[in-house]
């Protein structure tokens, strides 16, 4: 049953996509109900998978020595993304209805989005490191696709193409960390890996090479340090692309591997600390570019970013439940923000903060909403932000050394200066120009007070959270938690009051300052700095530069005569030959 | 026995030597499958016969067929163009890299592999290597495809009309 | 015996590479490979021989037959192609790359 159910919420929604594709242009409104039909399929077959949680592994099919079993395997880690990347890409598709009426290329539109859902399930849901790969890869594609959508942009086709070999990069990593795992134990099980690790069969050295090429792949997919800058540029994508994609799911394909493999790695020295500290690094730097961006869409992209790093400071900390409490706070927190600001730009037409303000008067369900999110973003109570954040805090202060933990409450501070500054300068404050506002459509709706709803209530499964997760991952010992005992913990915790005490600082920093918020608050150089990316857009540009120099100079060697292109690979075999004599 | 082995490798390398330096591309095409046949019997003694019935069939048959049609499609040509890598330099190199091969082979140095228990070939192809015979399968309806693009000259026709316009 | 196999791949794969060195043909650089790929065909067997392992030398081998028929057609339709564009089947007229 549970094997059924896998392979049909991978298996389905690439099947649609099929479908879509061969759609015609003229059948738009068709294409759009097929879309929604499939995605709300697999939504429904995915939370249907959510009651077999369990530490089954399902191994379907050897695909030969080298490559492994088509093994899956049902634990809590694996379901809830899928259930996120399904339900979030369910509602996403949804506000396209509205959002993308009257675009041209549906087909590939939705069809990439299904392809992606469907990559998405596999990705989380495989217990075989070869074809994590295959899935990752598959991501990146659609990923990439999506950002260039609209191709005839030059700034589109860019920003698809520096996510594209940004995350390559993470690739390799990953690539490198699944050889080596195979190499170490003959097998490219990760159960069978984290087992073999922890029993200490695995010789230090490889572990460490594995481990840390999980961190690059990790941090290039989720858009850490020092890979952050291909983020922010992906924002050329449709909005609702953003949402699944950029904040929702893909992003935490890097959280979801280093949760998976964390339990392998404890042993490793500074394994730990390079998550931890990547993760504050990130949060910091994104922070601070979020106060200074005066594009929407950018300030959602940079406080996905420092949202990530958090999750990745969690990991660090050695809290895998917190990290993964958040991440599900912030798949429904920041999915509803972008789509609020989806919704704002489809009625305003612009992407500027700067020309937009006082629009809660003319579209109040999407003000409300958005500041719904914005407060679940700050850690406001009661909303789900504020819960998992708390979590994430406590594991910090339990797990790492006090300077982290003053440098998190500096990032609360930082978070709640950025929403706050979102929210006024997109709702509220003097009206900029004359901007002509029209209603968002109802499916537009339909799915923002859906992802609402979710952002008020979500925490509220913390109980069956934390069990799921102590019963599905005996690698990871986690302790299961009653959702009363989170909250009086919570509640009674000194510390909560400090961490809300800094919010309220920041919000109060901001308001205090309004006129030139960030200026004041911050130093002029810090400006500079943030609009420009601490400098790391530079460091793309020069490596991309000689990377292309580097190509210009190796064509000369290409003559296109084949006579010659032999004559090298015989020059090649006699240096190996050469080689081989003298070390052998 | 020697003596009849070292008669065939003898034959097998002077059609194969003939089979690239003949004049005319037919008679290459002969010689070719020749040279094929060799193989196949040289296979044969090395203890796989299927493999050499494949290859007779295969390499032999089918490739020299589609040789022999190849050639009555377009004809032989003659290429007076100069040389772009230098006979003698040519020659070199392409002994060099087997005279050290031979060499660190007599030396013995050779890789060691480990042995693995035998299995039948049925089931090292249909149970070990099951992601080769996709690979297969795709290679195949690529070759069904490259033939269909040998038998469509109006395809090229089309080219060569377009391009006198 | 031994030494007889081996003089033949060593062979085969000296004389297809020469031909590939000097050749200007696009048929005939079909052949070389053809030729080139027997030597290794053999050397893969001959290997599976060494180490008592015929079973996945043979499968190997098969593979690469299948592998090499393609190798021929695709060559010997782009040949034919070639030839009907540019009237000649020297390999320089296809390449296009700048100098």
């Amino acid at each position: 049953m549970t094997a059924i159910l896998i392979a049909l919420i991978i298996l389905f929604p690439w099947f649609g996509a099929v479908i879509i594709w061969l759609m015609k242009d003229e059948q738009e409104k068709l294409t759009h109900i097929l879309a929604m039909s499939f995605t709300a399929f697999s939504a429904v077959l995915s939370l249907v998978l959510l009651t077999r949680i369990g530490q089954d592994q399902i191994s379907a099919y050897s695909l030969g020595i080298g490559m492994g079993d088509l093994a899956f395997s049902a634990d809590a880690l694996g379901i809830i993304l899928t259930c996120i990347a399904n339900c979030i890409g369910c509602l996403a598709v949804v506000f396209s209805k509205d959002y993308m009426n009257g675009e041209k290329d549906l087909q590939r539109y939705y069809s990439m989005i299904l392809l992606f859902i469907g990559a998405m399930s596999g990705l989380v849901l495989t217990s075989n490191a070869m074809l994590i790969f295959f899935f990752w890869e598959i991501t990146a594609l659609c990923s990439y696709q999506l950002i260039s959508f609209y191709n005839d942009d030059p700034k589109a086709v860019r920003g698809g193409l520096k996510a594209l070999f940004i995350t390559q990069f993470g690739g390799i990593g990953l690539l490198l960390g699944s050889l080596l795992i195979f190499s170490q134990t003959g097998s490219l099980d990760i159960q069978h890996f984290i087992a073999a690790a922890q029993a200490g069969e695995i010789s230090s050295a490889a572990l460490a090479v594995a481990g840390f090429g999980l961190i690059a792949a990790a941090a290039a997919k989720s858009s850490q340090f020092p890979f952050f800058t291909w983020l922010p540029d992906a924002m050329e994508a449709p909005t609702p692309v953003s949402a699944l994609i950029h904040a929702a799911t893909m992003v935490n394909a890097g959280v979801y591997l280093l949760c998976r493999f964390a339990p392998a790695f404890q042993g490793v020295a500074g394994w730990n600390t390079t998550v931890l500290w990547v993760g504050i690094i990130t949060i910091l730097l994104s922070s601070v570019m979020a106060i200074f961006a005066n594009d929407l869409k950018r300030v959602l992209a940079y406080s996905t970013v420092s949202q990530l790093g958090f999750l990745f400071a969690a990991i660090g900390a050695g809290s895998v439940t917190a990290s993964q409490f958040h991440l599900l706070s912030h798949a429904i927190f920041k999915a509803l923000l972008f789509l609020c600001a989806g919704a704002v730009i489809h009625s305003v037409g612009t992407r500027d903060m700067r020309l937009m303000g006082n629009l809660y008067k003319k579209m109040k369900p999407v003000a409300i909403c958005f500041i719904i999110g914005a407060c679940s973003l700050a850690g406001i109570p009661i909303f789900n932000g504020f819960w998992s954040k708390e979590l994430i805090l406590e594991a910090i202060h339990s797990g790492a050394p006090l300077s982290v933990y003053i440098l998190m409450l500096f990032a609360v501070i930082l978070t709640a200066i950025y929403s706050i500054r979102c929210v006024w300068m997109v709702f509220f404050g003097k009206e900029k120009s004359e901007l002509h506002v029209h209603e968002p459509g109802r499916f537009m709706k339909y799915s923002l007070y859906v992802l609402a709803a979710g952002t008020v209530v979500s925490w509220l499964t913390f109980g069956g959270f934390s069990n799921a997760f102590s019963k599905s991952l005996p690698h990871h010992e986690i302790e299961a938690e009653s959702l009363g005992k989170f909250l009086s913990t919570i509640i009674k915790d000194p510390l909560t009051y400090l961490a809300i005490f800094m919010v309220i600082l920041g919000i109060v920093l901001w308001i205090f300052h309004k006129p030139g918020p960030s200026k004041a608050v911050l130093p002029k150089v810090l400006e500079t700095c943030a609009v420009n990316s601490f400098g790391f857009e530079i460091i793309n540009e020069k490596i991309i530069d000689k990377i292309q120099n580097l190509s210009e100079f190796s064509r000369e060697l290409q003559s296109g005569i084949l006579n010659w292109n032999i004559f090298g690979v015989l020059t090649g075999l006699v240096l190996i030959l050469i080689v081989l004599g003298i070390g052998g | 026995m020697t003596f009849i082995y070292a008669l065939i490798a003898v034959a097998l390398l002077y059609s194969a030597h003939k089979a690239t330096r003949v004049k005319g591309l037919l008679n290459a095409a002969l010689w070719l499958a020749a040279t094929s046949c060799l193989t196949a019997i040289l296979m044969y003694i090395m203890g796989s016969p299927g493999i050499a019935v494949i290859e007779l069939s295969v390499g032999a048959g089918l490739v020299t067929v589609l040789f022999v049609f190849a050639i009555s499609i377009i004809g032989d040509e003659k290429i007076e163009s100069k040389f772009f890598i230098p006979p003698l330099a040519a020659l070199l190199m392409a002994t060099i890299p087997f005279i050290i091969l031979a060499f660190l082979w007599i030396s013995g140095i050779s890789p060691v592999f480990e042995n693995t228990p035998a299995d039948i070939l049925a089931n090292t192809i249909w149970e070990d290597r099951k992601v080769d015979l996709y690979l297969q399968a795709a290679l195949i309806i690529t070759g069904i495809l490259g033939i269909m693009l040998l038998i469509a000259p109006s395809v090229a026709n089309r080219f060569k009309k377009e391009r006198e316009k | 015996m031994s030494y007889i196999i081996v003089i033949c791949i060593l062979g085969l794969l000296g004389i297809g590479f020469y031909c590939l060195l000097i050749t200007r043909n696009l048929l005939k650089l079909v052949v070389a490979l053809q030729v080139l790929v027997k030597g290794a065909m053999l050397a893969v067997l001959f290997a599976g021989c060494l180490v008592d392992n015929m079973e996945v030398a043979q499968s190997m081998a098969l593979t690469i037959i299948v592998a090499d028929t393609i190798v021929a057609v695709i060559g010997l339709a782009m040949a034919i192609q070639v030839r009907q564009i540019t009237n000649t089947s020297n390999i320089r007229s296809i390449s296009t790359l700048r100098k």
